[in-house]
Order: structure tokens, then C-alpha cells, then sequence
């Protein structure tokens, strides 16, 4: 296949250049990950209108006032769900954040509230915990039964290193594999335009379309190793693979997934756009808005109600939950994984082919 | 007659409205130096882009070496080495690196490469610096690295689009030195562009000057400098302020209309320049006007320029910005 090797030799030539400046390269690769994990690692936030599942197996009244004021809070939304099955499967499908069960002994001495929690969202969870604490407090104290006192026993669905660190780094080792091709591929797609380099590649016998696979192979070189880069930092500052070191794999196939898509994205602006200033500034405001919708920072039960389809529709959203599982539940289902694959092999064809179409009259100069 | 390098026929090329070639016809002859002249945005660099099949033409055909570039673009390219105007060796790879990629990218096995790079960094008088980055190069010879990277693939043709722009008058000489060998010895066709119109002069065999997408002259130079006078130029250096008066002068004494230029008045006399000049050197004395200089020289092509578009070749800024914004409302 000639349009292959084509676009091997123009790979290999963005690769050399590359090795040539592989301190700079690296550095660059390096920054963005490292400050984000440090600086965000540790940032905490308060949220409200949290999700939770309550089951009442208690007749008496007390439990009803119980339940009306979690619901008066801020901080809680309050479900009602009858059995605790169908309050677990809420809480497995993602759908609230905690499922409270009301034994039926509630309002007697010694009574316990168990309450579930799913600490893969290490904020909501926390702050839904201080808050049911709280109010069963205020429960034990108009009960009389300070003696004993209603004990909140928690469970934890997930693995118990779950934290906000591990929470963010899943999201930032598929942010920056997906934006390495936006600022490699399309990037030096536009800078060997205005170099000329382009025009001369174009006036030897090599199909055209060479050059713009050898761009998108450069950007997914590119944009593993930054993940890669991200995720080894992630693990040095602490994060853990819930799923063990065989997680890995499927991290790395999200990485290169999203990579696929963007390196779509990232070759198309480049075939119709001539300035440099030009693609910084839509790859800015394509790459910006994607993050924060795909609950890297945050989950995106978080986001106010007419964001939320945003997040729904954004391929970075699935590609994210899937590694976030592998660290943080440790468990990915098959039927999840080919699900999010098919996705994201949906979205990497789809810009990919809108790049092979822009690219057929791109302009030399 | 002779065999044609490339043959232009009817060529047309519209971008929108904007004509930028117009229904040109040329026919370069194997083995010369062609010289394409023209202001920024006449159709030069749009008529190479269609030659070295980068871009389509709307109507019209082109033959190079007898092949259609439509058809068999492929092949053409293959004819064809190309020296772009910026400097484009790349200057995080080293002088080798620089000519294996294009010996890769023209499809030539190892073994061809290898010794073409030897020949190559000879003709160039690089051979010392083959592992040294490119990026370390002068000006001058990353230059002639970038011409001898267009000779890879042993093109028939050679494309040079503005080859000594930037460069300083030492490094111009040799870069010419080597386009001017590489003609003369392996027989190899040159086209190419320049501003640098004493250059033009010394080096081509004939010259093409296009004007808004137009071929306005062709012949050799000195065909071209005494189509537009048969004998010599008198130019008068004055005050912007007696430009006037002196143009009267000079129309009255010799009866032919002279031109103005900067702050310069010409007139081209057919015969007897040297009656003619002491008319007007008379003339002028007796109307006391201030002159700082007068003299007298054959035409040159910045002569013909001057007089077929309207336009010194180098004072094109305002075309030149109207190119680049049509190129960026394409590009849209």
C-alpha cells in the first residue's frame, strides 16, 4: 500500500522532529497534567440538590418527619423507593448518590439507619454523609435516646481508596489524550502550511490523504504519551488502580480511542483553517467547554439541569466513566465496555471521515 | 522546432469571480533558463501551482514532457523538482535526513537514495555538514541545500519559485552558480520566478511578464529591452516639484512624451542620444530649473517592466496585501 508507506515516511519525519526536541516535548506533556493534579487534587467544593434513595421500613411517624426534613435540606434530593433492591439499583445505575434504609425500628433506643454510599464521587458522598448524620442526630435528640444514640453505619459500595485525586486523574489521562492531537496533529498540520512544507509535499507523486493519516498517527503518538505521562504522575502522587495493573489495558484502549476521535477533530480544523492564531483559538474553544461538560473535574451529576444534555452528548463523558470505573470501582462490565468502545469508534469515524472530505481540496498554501 | 519542456495551453484559472490566470499559452523549450516576471498577483505562482499539479485549472491543459498534468499528474511530478520561495528545509533535521525524506516521498529505493545524497551534498558543497541540523545552517546554505533537495529525484525540470530572495549578494552569486550548473550539466530545464531583474537579464534565455493573469511579453531579454525602444533612456533625478515642468521641457525640446517615476523623468530616444541630450541639457539650462542628475542608459528589463504594467516590480505592497487577504477569503 503506497498511501500507507506515504504516510509512515511523513509519520517517521514529525517523529524525528519530535526526538530532536523530546526535552521540550515531554516538558510540554508534562506541565498540564502536573499542575492540574496538584492544584486540583485537593480542592474541595460544597454542592447541593444530591441525589439519595430512601426506603422506610419504619410505620411510625417520626420516620416520616425524619425523611420530609432530609428532603428539606439543600443539600439532598430525596426519592422514596420501596424496597432497598430497587434503591441499590438506583444507586448502581448512577442515578442517586445514597440510598438511606429506615429500619423498622426506628424511633427505638438503639435503632441504626444504614446508609449506602457511592464514594466514586468523593464530594457529593461526603457532603450527603454529614447531612444525613446530622439530621439522625437532631432525630436522637428529640427522641430521647441520647444514650445510646442512632448509629449511621456506613457501607461502602465501591473500593475504599476511592478519593477526589484518583476521581480526577481518570478524567484529566483522557482530557489530555484527547487534546494531544489537537495541539500536535492539527497543530503542525497548519504550521508546515504556513512553513510551505505542505506545498512541497504535495507537489511529489504521494497521495494526499497520505499526509493527513501521517498527521492523525502523530497526534495519537502524541496524545499517548501524554496520557500515559498523566497517568504515571497520577500514580506517583498517589492514585490507585482499583482494578490492579491489568486496569491499564483498558485505560490505555479509552486513551487511544479518544485520541482517535480528536485527531479527526483536531485534522479537520487544520485542512480549512490557515492560521495558527486562528486554530488556537477555536481548538480553545472546542477543548475548554468538552471538559468541563465531560466531568472530568467534577461529576456531571453536578452540573446545573440544561448543561447536563451537554455531557450526555459528549464523547469524552463515556471515555472518562469507563477509566473512572477501572480506578475507581475497579469493575468494568462487558456490555459497558463495548457500549462506551462502540461510542467512541462511532465518534472517531465520524470526525475522521469529515477530515478525509475537507482534506480532498485543501489548499497547498 | 524545438521539444517542449511544458507546454501551457489556453490556461485559465478563476477563483470565484477573480480571474487570477487568464487564458495564457507558453511553451517553455527543453534545456532553457525561462524566466516568469510579473507584479505580486499577476498569475505567476497561481501558473506554477497548476504546472506542479497542486492545484486544478478551471479550463485549458498543460504538458509536461508531453504528459497531461491532468491526467497523469503522477508521472509530471516526477519531472518535476520544486524550490520553494521560503526556505523550507527543515530545520530540525539534519542536511541527510532533509534529502532522504524527499528521496522517500519521490518513491526512490534505499540504495538510490543513498548514493543520490553523496552527489548531492557534493554539488552542494555540503558533503562536511551531512549530520549537522539544518536548523545551524547559514542562509546561504540552507539555500543551496533546499535547491539541490529538489534534484533528489533527478527531475527534467526545475521549478524556482523567487530562489534569491533574502539572500545576500555573495550567497545570491552562488546560488546561481549552481542553478546555472545544474542546467548545463545535466541538461535540466529551469523555470523560475525572481524580482531580481538584473538577474533575470544575465541568466535567462527567455522571459515571460505576466500582468493581471495575462502573458503581456515574451522573448529573450535583449528582445524584450528594445521591443519598448530602439535606442537609449535619458532620466532626469529633479524635485518632486518640477517634475512638471520639467516633463514640459523635455516634450518641447525633443517632441516625444516622456514618463514619470518617483522623482525621476525618462524619455526613450530612438537615435542620436547624444544630440538629444545636449538639446535637453540646453533646454533645462535655460529654464534655470535645478537638476540633480541626468543620464543616459540602454533599456533595461526594469525599463520594460516599468513600461508594460505600469508598475516597478518591487513597489507592489498594496497588490501583495490584496493576494494574501483573496488567499485567506479561499481558505474560508
Amino acid at each position: 500500500m503506497g498511501l500507507l508507506k506515504d504516510a509512515y515516511t511523513l509519520y517517521m519525519r514529525d517523529m524525528l522532529i519530535f526526538k530532536k526536541n523530546w526535552k521540550t516535548s515531554i516538558a510540554r506533556s508534562l506541565i498540564f497534567p502536573l499542575t492540574l493534579i496538584l492544584l486540583l487534587g485537593n480542592l474541595g467544593t460544597s454542592v447541593s440538590h444530591i441525589p439519595i434513595a430512601v426506603v422506610n421500613y419504619a410505620s411510625s411517624p417520626s420516620a416520616i418527619t425524619f425523611i420530609s426534613q432530609l428532603n428539606s435540606l439543600n443539600t439532598l434530593t430525596v426519592t422514596a423507593v420501596t424496597t432497598q433492591q430497587n434503591a441499590m439499583q438506583l444507586l448502581s445505575n448512577g442515578d442517586v448518590s445514597s440510598v438511606v434504609v429506615v429500619p423498622s425500628t426506628f424511633g427505638k433506643p438503639g435503632s441504626s439507619i444504614v446508609l449506602y454510599t457511592d464514594y466514586s464521587s468523593p464530594i457529593t458522598s461526603q457532603e450527603a454523609d454529614a447531612a444525613i448524620d446530622q439530621v439522625a442526630r437532631q432525630f436522637g435528640a428529640i427522641l430521647n435516646i441520647r444514650s445510646t444514640g442512632v448509629s449511621v453505619s456506613t457501607n461502602y459500595v465501591y473500593g475504599a481508596a476511592s478519593n477526589y485525586k484518583t476521581f480526577l486523574v481518570a478524567g484529566i489521562v483522557i482530557m489530555v489524550a484527547a487534546f494531544g492531537s489537537i495541539w500536535s496533529g492539527g497543530f503542525t498540520l497548519i504550521t508546515d502550511r504556513q512553513l510551505g512544507n505542505l506545498k512541497a509535499f504535495m507537489a511529489t507523486p504521494i497521495h494526499r490523504l497520505s499526509i493527513l493519516l501521517g498527521k492523525i498517527a502523530y497526534g495519537i503518538s502524541q496524545s499517548m504519551i501524554n496520557g500515559l505521562l498523566a497517568l504515571a504522575i497520577g500514580l506517583l502522587y498517589g492514585c490507585s488502580i482499583a482494578a490492579g495493573p491489568i486496569g491499564i489495558i483498558p485505560i490505555i484502549w479509552f486513551a487511544f480511542l479518544s485520541a482517535l476521535g480528536f485527531s479527526g477533530v483536531a485534522t479537520a480544523l487544520g485542512a480549512r483553517i490557515n492560521k495558527i492564531e486562528v486554530y488556537s483559538l477555536i481548538g480553545m474553544a472546542i477543548t475548554l467547554p468538552l471538559w468541563v461538560l465531560s466531568g472530568a473535574f467534577l461529576p456531571t451529576g453536578t452540573l446545573p439541569k440544561f448543561m447536563q444534555p451537554f455531557s450526555i452528548y459528549n464523547p469524552m463523558t463515556y471515555a472518562i466513566n469507563a477509566v473512572r470505573d477501572v480506578m475507581l470501582k475497579g469493575v468494568l462490565p462487558m456490555a459497558t465496555l463495548v457500549y462506551y468502545s462502540i461510542l467512541l469508534i462511532g465518534f472517531a469515524l465520524a470526525t475522521i471521515a469529515l477530515s478525509l472530505v475537507l482534506f480532498k481540496n485543501v489548499s497547498p498554501v | 522546432m524545438k521539444e517542449n519542456a511544458i507546454e501551457i495551453s489556453h490556461l485559465t484559472k478563476k477563483f470565484g469571480d477573480f480571474t487570477a490566470v487568464n487564458d495564457i499559452s507558453l511553451n517553455i523549450e527543453k534545456g532553457e533558463i525561462f524566466g516568469l516576471l510579473g507584479p505580486n498577483g499577476a498569475g505567476k505562482s497561481t501558473t506554477i501551482n497548476m504546472i506542479l499539479g497542486l492545484i486544478p485549472p478551471t479550463s485549458g491543459k498543460i504538458l509536461v514532457e508531453g504528459k497531461d498534468v491532468a491526467k497523469q499528474a503522477n508521472e509530471t511530478k516526477q519531472d518535476i523538482g520544486l524550490v520553494m520561495q521560503e526556505t523550507i528545509v527543515e530545520p530540525e533535521l539534519t542536511a541527510e535526513q532533509n534529502l532522504r525524506l524527499f528521496g522517500k516521498l519521490y518513491h526512490m529505493s534505499e540504495e538510490e537514495i543513498d548514493k543520490k545524497i553523496d552527489f548531492l551534498l557534493d554539488l552542494a558543497g555540503l558533503t562536511a555538514f551531512r549530520k549537522a541540523y539544518a536548523g545551524t545552517f547559514s542562509g546561504g546554505m540552507k539555500r543551496r541545500l533546499e535547491t539541490v533537495k529538489s534534484l533528489i529525484h533527478d527531475p527534467k525540470i526545475l521549478v524556482l519559485d523567487e530562489p534569491t530572495t533574502g539572500l545576500d549578494v555573495q550567497n545570491r552569486t552562488k546560488v546561481w552558480e549552481l542553478i546555472k550548473k545544474i542546467n548545463k550539466e545535466q541538461g535540466v530545464t529551469i523555470l523560475m520566478t525572481t524580482q531580481y531583474l538584473e538577474e533575470a537579464d544575465e541568466v535567462c534565455n527567455r522571459i515571460a511578464i505576466m500582468d493581471h493573469g495575462k502573458v503581456i511579453a515574451l522573448g529573450t531579454p535583449t528582445e524584450l529591452k528594445y521591443s519598448i525602444s530602439k535606442g537609449n533612456i535619458i532620466e532626469i533625478a529633479t524635485n518632486r516639484q518640477q517634475l512638471e515642468e520639467v516633463t514640459k521641457i523635455i516634450k518641447k525640446a525633443l517632441g516625444a512624451e516622456p514618463r514619470i517615476s518617483g522623482d525621476k523623468v525618462s524619455v526613450s530616444v530612438s537615435a542620436d542620444a547624444v544630440k538629444k541630450m545636449e538639446k535637453i541639457m540646453n533646454a533645462l539650462n535655460a529654464s534655470k530649473i535645478q537638476v540633480h542628475g541626468i543620464s543616459m542608459h540602454e533599456p533595461t528589463l526594469d525599463d520594460v517592466f516599468l513600461k508594460l504594467t505600469g508598475a516597478s516590480l518591487r513597489d507592489a505592497t498594496t497588490e501583495n496585501v490584496q493576494s494574501s487577504r483573496a488567499m485567506l477569503m479561499r481558505g474560508r
